[in-house]
């Protein structure tokens, strides 16, 4: 072909056309992928991956206003690596919310969910990274390890080694990315998996009555181990015992979700571990009955059962209690007749 | 690149690396401790019950890496394959900081009296090699000790009367059994044996700062999320780095053991994390591979002063490769026995370990840690139905309702069960990979099925309606509990290393792990691979506070 | 002078540049639902897994993700199988067109059992499908399925846990910490310690 040299000159002006187009691709592909990113509501995604299912109940959820990028940001940030990737095939085995995207999602579900986030604000749910994790109190005593992030940070990316230095009961102590310190441990994400918001609600429990509250579709507990929120459907709650005897739990499925990190040890007794069961006067109550849902607080769940202008005249909040005084031997979960009663249990309260 | 001198090089972070490396740096000695694997967190591994050491049929969190390290199997039909990490057959042991301790099922067993003098007791095996330690038990008690106590066991084996004397009991107390234990442990009673609580490295209480186990359903196979399974990683390798001695170099392929004139080591040679050539130069060496890699090891030294690999005149580097066999037998039972109470296998009876009519040896028999769903479908008997709708009703009925029981048999060493170095196929690194050949000795397999009847027994007293065994075959056994090739012994023609572990031909040269025991008794050996290391250890800073290593 | 960037202008802009990254990033996989199998493979892989674990009372391999676990692993660590898959899916749709004539995925249920049966033992009839080939292809896909079914949920099998649930076992074992522990006094976690 370069020998007579006609077609050369022949072929010049498509060639250059060609590269020149081929080039504006290139370029135009990573802005080009942004906006699709941005304008496209993920039915295209979708169609490639096995995201269906999440995609399916994100569409039915009341969610299904927000766009997938208003959330997943940065793990839908264009750039040329992920084009190739993308355009080679190279998927990763599974897709995940990403650590920024977690804490960039809080202030979007703020902005609808004010009330909600409120209280959360002000329970012990908001505490951060800083908090739990470069505590002298804590680190002290005991050496903190990897099952820490199983209820705190459950979506941080490495080990506790990862996060913390160093890991010794020393100290001082220090997060590796000073950036977390002020983040939250346990994020809205933590107990709600948004993508089921609204659905219709659960209806096949069998511990739960008729007439009472099902609960959300959307909570689930982010589970750290298999980077899958399990939904509250199928979250065990343990059999809880005391002695030989089995406590009897409320049927409220919602604490289920409490129960996953607010445990008793691997012998089920009440007490142990972080479980709080109730049991004595309080037996049988569910932890939604005192606790409110976001902020945990009990500020006002005495006088729903104990009124102040009730029969017997007693103020059950100004009993010994811990819910007067956390220094109280009476822990409000586990109190009984004979804890006050120390002489013996008048019959007439004993019978009920 | 040379780096600067130091006094020791220990090669291998595993069970016996991490435990000379902390004896040496704490007797004063500046030690550098090479591991070719990285520190690990439970993120790698995070319970994934198809991903994990034990169950790796979508590969493994602890290593070594698929693509890097292959191995070249010779089958007992003689044909051979190549084969990956995480494939059946390689035989791996992990390769992180912690070496199999981070995944491990945990047993802290105590080689019995007999297991130290096999061949005195019941003579030559014929087609074996096995022979006695050059050392007795009672060498080794004290270091068992502080084995047991600088990692931590619990467990309680007072009630074991065929147990070898010792002088203080286990630091910590056992967990409490599982159903399926408390079953067994009945049983066993009423068959007149002797059951007692199996020496675990786990926390059953607080200590260290680490908290007790949580009694998960994922142990073997697995790292402990509450840093509850002691191993090396999480004991004595954080001391040894605290003492300032001691600098551990992870990511770090060691190519070769450089020896000068005189055919003592001089240095190692090896690639970083960043696959750059480097030399480290010490006054002594300390070989902690395992017994695959370590005998590969010497072999890739060889030189002009070794033709065949450093200790290898008599070519007896690689010979006597073993592990264990375990004979197994589930039964079904009309109770639910799943209580979901990890890590199970907490009762054992050793009234089969030795003293069996016509039998060499035998096996401590014991409970098996939980098994997963996928295992037990991979474990199902022939009779079962695999697939349909028979299968789902079977599991439904079989799976919270069995019980499994099995144990190590003690392995006849012989000496075509081998590891050499592969004339074709490299790594990734270059270097000639392990090839793994020979079979075991068919006496194993006698004892197995002994060991088998007894396993049955047990299930069926405790009330199993079925049951169905399986019987290991004469393929080579390895695997973690691989041992052997570099045997322990007096005589320089019979064995590579002397009684300290120190290779016949290079007096600053050390063989420290499994590879150095003339057999691996009846039970699982990482204690016994540690007491070894805390004995040789010993001599090694004794003999250098009398500079004997110095050239 | 018109604005360089009037709103018009924008938007055609932003529409050629979205149909140029729709093009680059969807073209390359020509719409199909899965990663590794066509859509075909995929209808027939949904047929076999069923027949391997069908639905009763609990989700059947399919619903539980099975072909999802299969396809994913495909393109990772199972590469090495891939040819055995494209192989064995498309020998076994000869079989069943051979001996029933109709495709895998339009086979009657117990057709396909039966045929999955032959398959098993090596005696299906297919033209240029061995003996030890089939019983490979039939063992491969098995162990597959049942690792999706029973396996971690993580790799896209065994969805909300139906495998552990169907065996009677917690989806995730709940256990506390004992940093709360009421019933233990700082003395009792200390003294065990102290024994020699």
């Amino acid at each position: 072909m370069e020998g007579n040299g006609v077609p050369v000159v022949k072929y010049r002006r498509p060639l250059l056309i060609t590269a020149a187009a081929l080039v504006c691709l290139g370029l135009a592909a990573v802005p080009g992928a942004k906006l699709y990113y941005q304008s496209s509501w993920g039915e295209a995604c979708a169609r490639c991956h096995e995201i269906q299912p999440n995609f399916d109940s994100w569409q039915h959820s009341s969610h299904r206003k927000i766009n997938c990028t208003q959330c997943h940001a940065s793990s839908l940030e264009a750039s040329v690596r992920r084009i190739v990737l993308h355009a080679r095939g190279e998927v990763p085995e599974s897709f995940h919310l990403r650590l920024n995207d977690v804490f960039g999602m809080m202030e979007r579900c703020k902005s609808c969910h004010q009330q909600e986030f409120a209280q959360w604000r002000a329970g012990p749910h908001a505490t951060t990274y800083s908090r739990i994790f470069t505590d002298p109190k804590h680190n002290e005593k005991r050496r903190l390890m990897d099952d820490c992030l199983r209820c705190h940070g459950m979506y941080f990316g490495g080990g506790v080694t990862d996060l913390v230095e160093p890991v010794s009961t020393t100290g001082p102590w220090k997060l590796k990315d000073p950036k977390l310190a002020m983040q939250p441990a346990i994020p809205c994400l933590a107990c709600h998996s948004i993508h089921r918001q609204g659905a219709p609600m659960f209806a096949s429990q069998d511990r739960t009555g008729p007439k009472q509250e099902k609960f959300r579709p959307s909570l689930a507990l982010m589970d750290r181990r298999s980077q899958l929120p399990i939904s509250l459907a199928i979250l065990p709650i343990p059999p809880v015992m005391e002695g030989a005897r089995t406590v009897r739990v409320s049927p409220d499925q919602r604490q289920a979700l409490c129960y996953q990190c607010h445990a008793p040890l691997s012998t089920n007794q009440v007490g142990t571990g972080d479980d709080r069961t109730p049991i004595g006067v309080h037996e049988g109550l569910s932890c939604i009955a005192c606790h409110q849902k976001h902020g945990q607080n009990t500020r006002t769940s005495c006088a729903n059962c104990h009124p102040r202008l009730s029969n017997c005249g007693l103020d059950a909040e100004k009993m010994d209690t811990t819910f007067l005084s956390s220094k109280s031997k009476h822990n409000i979960h586990f109190v009984k007749c004979g804890g006050c009663h120390t002489k013996g249990v008048p019959r007439r309260i004993a019978k009920r | 690149m040379s780096r600067k001198r130091v006094n020791a090089v220990v090669i291998g972070a595993g069970a016996a690396g991490g435990v000379v490396a902390k004896e040496l740096a704490e007797g004063g000695l500046s030690v550098v401790l090479l591991e070719r694997g990285q520190w690990t967190t439970n993120y790698d591994c995070r319970k994934d019950d198809l991903r994990n050491q034990r169950t790796s049929v979508l590969g493994h969190p602890f290593g070594p890496d698929d693509e890097r390290n292959p191995r070249v199997i010779d089958d007992t039909n003689g044909e051979s394959a190549v084969v990956k990490p995480s494939e059946p057959g390689y035989q791996n042991n992990a390769a992180c900081v912690g070496s199999g301790t981070v995944s491990y099922g945990a047993m802290a067993w105590r080689y019995m009296e007999q297991d130290f003098r096999m061949r005195s007791i019941y003579g030559a095996v014929p087609g074996s090699t096995l022979e006695d330690w050059p050392i007795t038990y009672h060498d080794l008690e004290p270091y068992y000790e502080k084995a047991e106590r600088e990692i931590g066991v619990s467990g309680e084996v007072t009630n074991d009367p065929f147990k070898a004397p010792r002088v203080n009991p286990l630091p910590m107390p056992p967990l409490a059994g599982n159903r399926e234990c408390e079953l067994l442990r009945a049983a066993a009673g009423r068959l007149g044996w002797h059951p007692f609580d199996v020496p675990m490295f786990r926390n059953s209480v607080p200590r260290q700062g680490r908290q007790q186990c949580m009694r998960c359903r994922w142990c073997v196979g697995h790292s402990c999320e509450v840093n509850a399974k002691n191993g090396t990683q999480n004991t004595v390798i954080p001391t040894a780095l605290a003492t300032g001695n001691c600098e551990l170099r992870t990511g770090c392929h060691v190519r070769r053991i450089l020896t000068d004139a005189r055919g003592r080591a001089a240095a190692v040679e090896y690639y970083d994390d960043r696959d750059r050539l480097q030399e480290q130069p010490a006054d002594l060496v300390v070989v902690s591979g395992a017994a695959i890699e370590s005998a590969r090891l010497l072999m890739l030294s060889a030189g002009k002063m070794y033709p065949a690999g450093i200790g290898n005149r008599y070519d007896w580097v690689g010979r006597n490769l073993q592990g264990h066999s375990y004979p197994r037998v589930a039964g079904l039972f009309k109770e639910v026995i799943y209580d979901d109470l990890g890590p199970g296998s907490g009762v054992a009876v050793c009234d089969f370990s030795h003293g069996n009519k016509a039998l060499t040896g035998g096996a401590m028999i014991t409970g098996d840690f939980l098994r997963s769903p996928y295992q037990f479908v991979e474990k199902t008997p022939r009779w079962a139905p695999r697939w349909g709708i028979e299968h789902k009703r079977f599991m439904r009925e079989a799976y919270r309702f069995h019980a499994s029981v099995g144990g190590p048999v003690q392995e006849m060493p012989t000496w075509d069960s081998r590891v050499q170095l592969d004339p074709k196929v490299k790594d990734y690194w270059g270097l000639p990979v392990a090839r793994i050949s020979g079979q075991k000795h068919p006496h194993v397999v006698e004892i197995a099925k002994f060991i088998v009847g007894k396993c049955e027994m047990w299930l069926k007293e405790a009330g199993a309606y079925k049951t169905w065994a399986s019987i290991p075959n004469l393929a080579v056994s390895g695997g973690q509990h691989q041992a052997g090739t570099c045997r322990m012994g007096n005589d320089p023609k019979t064995s590579v290393v002397n009684r300290y572990c120190q290779v016949h031909e290079a007096d600053n040269l050390f063989v420290i792990d499994g590879s150095v025991h003339p057999n691996n008794g009846g039970f699982n050996p990482a204690l016994t691979i540690m007491a070894v290391a805390y004995y040789a250890s010993a001599n090694i800073v004794k003999t250098w506070k009398g500079t004997g290593f110095r050239s | 002078m018109r604005n360089k960037w009037d709103p018009e202008r924008r938007r055609f802009m932003k529409a050629t540049a979205v149909a140029v990254a729709a093009t680059t990033i969807s073209c390359s996989r020509s719409g199909r639902p899965w990663r590794f199998l066509t859509s075909a493979e995929g209808a027939a892989a949904v047929a076999v897994c069923d027949a391997l674990i069908p639905p009763d009372q609990y989700a059947g391999a399919v619903a539980a993700g099975a072909v999802v676990f299969i396809d994913r692993q495909l393109t990772g660590h199972y590469r090495n199988y891939a040819k055995l898959y494209r192989d064995g899916l498309a020998a076994l749709d000869r079989a069943s067109q051979e001996g029933y004539h109709t495709a895998l995925a339009g086979l009657r249920a117990d057709c396909l059992t039966e045929l999955l049966k032959k398959v098993e033992k090596g005696e299906a009839r297919a033209s240029g499908w061995s003996k030890s080939q089939q019983q490979k292809f039939f063992s491969t896909i098995l162990a597959h399925t049942m690792q999706s079914y029973y396996g971690d949920p993580r790799h896209g099998g065994n969805r909300d846990e139906v495998g552990y649930r169907m065996l009677g076992i917690p989806a995730t074992p709940v256990r506390g910490r004992s940093k709360h522990d009421l019933t233990l006094s700082e003395a009792s976690q200390s003294s065990a310690e102290k024994r020699p």
